[in-house]
């Protein structure tokens, strides 16, 4: 409510702004000001100014138009739209709310009932995935609604449901009102699962591979502090037992901000797990470094006392009547699998 | 003849498919189920992959889950003080005769301390540790353990504790390596200035693999199968409770303070169902009296109340001191005394050894 004084000519009396409340003039022939709630009514003393209209008495702006702050013309409301973003950052496959607020920028108060539209976007070659969209077509996220009202607060939400891959998007809202100045704004969300590092070059106990040219990932290392931890134990009891041998050759961990580990580029599941910086493929096939099949035993042993659950990955392209058969990853012929590898759940439970 | 062996053999498979109840189904088709005849698992799940030019081949992909639960293990352990009031802590292993795997793996995850050369039970940070630190850690816990010949053992620092682990070193994956059924392995220790509760120990046998070996990328972990086979590893071992490090010894020495540790942790034993809540709420009384009178610094009358808790254990059972690890099994077996509702032997056997140690530490056995 505002504090203007809306009194008018009447001749021989002053009528309150739109309550019509009749008070004498003063000794000096003036209406009494500063002691009138606003309105969208203006004083006058011969005719209404431009974009307004006699209506009874006093003058009344035309829709949209507005008093001005003097309260003696008729200009165009002019509103401010600005967007909020709760948490500023989502974990992948969670959700995120998005707040669009209008506020009055004439009397700062909050405008209701205008129509908000958003949309959203992705930096295609966020989160890591430099790959972009060389394979397919990135997946931005849900929002609903994509249009909304505002309510008397000022405000409409929007939802987005941030997909399985993490990354910078963006949200892109318009009001459609021509005189919401802000617009369109932006505003930006990162998608990613918090507290990754990467792990640490220590070639005297680790060597990390699989982020090389040609793959769909180059920054494929990332970890949790804890598992990092436990991939050191790890990496350290092995170098002990086998101190002439190679150390433990590290693949894919999680990529910089988790989520989704699309090994091939296509933005699909690929890698169950490696997404929360806790899982991390080790080599164990016969390609150089791998853990040899003569240590497989050992290696197991001491993650098992490092609380470490390791599984064996391999290959088994035999097709029996009802699918693939069940393969032997310690099966002499497994040595021979490529593919071969510990699926390392470092701290002992699944993602 | 060969076509009556492979319909012999497809009708038992199918047969276990049938008779055996699925622990889980998701997609049409799979499931975990358990073969009977093998006593392993099959594990039939939908795995999503393609090749590298996109083409989809999704399909049903199996693997087989061989757990390292077919033993039947036995501890037997003994508890002695040394003569710098350290507690000696041994272990013997026997594979009963039903056991159809070879017992490679005894595990003990403690709360308690073992003696080092250095510290092991600390608490483990998301900091990245030490590589020193950790090798000294590694050796430290080696060298904290009474190994017997061919068996690897380790004492590992981790999250939730300590982590003791023996293991039989095998060769080539052979599993018929290890304590064969009927037969059994001594030489199993380690010292402790804590006085022994009972834990929980983990006991496996011979396995090609401990893990899971799948195709690929596996069962998706998330799926109600890939939790089921998930779950299946965690389990994978046979529990059995054991003396082990639990309760520390104040220090400086305070009676009552230990004798509340002993207490608590004896109510423990209750929920493990080795106590009857009666006969705890029983001892709960001559426990209390015993904590006020050292309180009130009244040591004859504790020591009395102690003594006819002892009463009262071994009224349930005999000859609680005995060495059991250095017993051969048949002896064990002969002296296995009458099994009481009331306490557990080895319930009673720790409850012994730690009532006593107080009585020791507050002079003995001289009388009053």
């Amino acid at each position: 409510m505002g504090a203007e004084s809306d009194w008018i000519n009447m001749g021989g009396e002053c009528a309150a702004c739109d309550v019509y409340a009749t008070f004498p003039k003063d000794s000096q022939g003036y209406c009494p000001k500063n002691i009138c709630f606003a309105s969208y009514h203006i004083t006058y003393s011969t005719s209404c100014p431009a974009h307004a209209q006699p209506i009874g008495n006093p003058c009344t702006c035309d829709d949209p138009y507005v008093p001005d702050p003097t309260k003696t013309s008729c200009v165009l409301d002019q509103y401010s739209l600005s967007l909020q973003i709760s948490p500023g950052q989502v974990e992948p496959s969670k959700s995120a709310k998005i707040i669009a607020k209008v506020i009055d920028t004439l009397t700062g108060q909050p405008k209701e009932g205008v129509t908000v539209g958003i949309k959203v976007d992705v930096d295609v070659t966020s989160g890591g995935h430099v790959h972009g969209e060389s394979e397919a077509p990135r997946g931005k996220g849900t929002l609903i609604p994509a249009t909304g009202t505002t309510l008397a607060d000022g405000t409409v939400s929007f939802t987005f449901g941030a997909p399985e891959v993490s990354g910078k998007h963006s949200f892109t809202a318009q009001c459609d009102n021509p005189t919401c100045t802000n617009n369109p704004i932006t505003a930006e969300i990162k998608v990613m699962v918090d507290g990754l590092s990467t792990i640490p070059g220590d070639p005297s106990l680790y060597v990390l591979i699989g982020g090389e040219e040609g793959k769909k990932h180059h920054d494929n290392h990332y970890l949790t502090d804890d598992a990092k931890s436990q991939l050191v134990v790890l990496a350290i009891n092995y170098h002990f037992l086998y101190p002439n041998q190679p150390v433990l050759h590290l693949n894919d961990a999680s990529l910089e901000w988790g989520g989704l580990f699309d090994f091939t580029g296509n933005w699909k599941p690929g890698h169950h797990e490696h997404k929360r910086g806790t899982v991390i493929d080790i080599r164990a096939n016969e390609a150089t470094g791998a853990v040899p099949f003569n240590n497989f035993d050992r290696f197991e042993k001491i993650a098992l006392d490092a609380q470490i659950n390791a599984d064996i990955h391999c290959t088994s392209d035999k097709i029996d009547h009802q699918g693939r058969k069940a393969p032997d990853c310690i099966g002499l012929d497994g040595s021979q699998d490529s593919n071969r590898h510990y699926h390392i759940r470092l701290m002992g439970v699944a993602e | 003849m060969k076509t009556a062996i492979l319909y012999t053999t497809l009708l038992t498979v199918v047969l276990a498919f049938l008779v055996m109840p699925s622990l889980a189904a998701a997609v049409p088709g799979e499931g975990i189920v358990f073969d009977s005849a093998s006593g392993n698992y099959n594990i039939t799940y939908w795995e999503e992959v393609s090749d590298d030019t996109g083409h989809d081949l999704s399909g049903l992909s199996k693997a087989t889950f061989e757990p390292a639960t077919k033993i039947d293990p036995v501890i037997s352990s003994s508890i002695k003080m040394d003569e710098n009031k350290q507690m000696v802590y041994r272990y013997k292993l026997s594979n009963g005769m039903k056991s159809k795997q070879m017992l490679v793996r005894f595990v003990f995850d403690l709360t308690g301390n073992i003696n080092a050369s250095r510290p092991l039970l600390k608490p483990i940070s998301g900091t990245p540790p030490d590589k020193q630190s950790i090798l000294a850690d590694l050796i430290a816990g080696v060298q904290a353990l009474d190994t017997p010949s061919g068996w690897d053992g380790a004492a590992v620092p981790n999250f939730s504790g300590l982590r003791i682990s023996w293991s039989y070193l095998r060769t080539n994956f052979d599993i018929t390596q290890g304590v064969k059924p009927g037969a059994s392995q001594s030489g199993f220790g380690f010292s402790s200035q804590d006085l022994p509760g009972i834990g929980i120990a983990q006991l496996q046998g011979n396995v090609k693999v401990y893990g899971l070996q799948f195709s690929g990328e596996g069962v998706d972990p998330g799926s109600d199968i890939g939790k089921q086979a998930l779950q299946l590893v965690k389990n994978n071992f046979v529990p059995h409770s054991a003396a082990v490090p639990t309760i520390a010894v104040p220090t400086p020495f305070d009676p009552a303070v230990l004798l509340e540790r002993i207490q608590t942790h004896m109510h423990t034993w209750i929920g493990m169902k080795l106590l009857d809540a009666t006969f705890s709420s029983q001892l709960d009384s001559y426990f209390q009296s015993a904590i006020s009178a050292y309180r009130l610094n009244q040591p004859q009358v504790g020591k009395k109340q102690i003594q006819t808790m002892l009463a009262l254990i071994n009224k349930e059972h005999t000859d609680l001191g005995r060495d059991e690890e250095h017993e051969s099994d048949k002896t064990h077996e002969k002296n296995d005394d009458r099994k009481s509702v009331l306490i557990d032997r080895l319930a009673a056997r720790v409850l012994d050894f730690d009532l006593k140690y107080v009585t020791k530490r507050m002079g003995g056995d001289k009388d009053d």
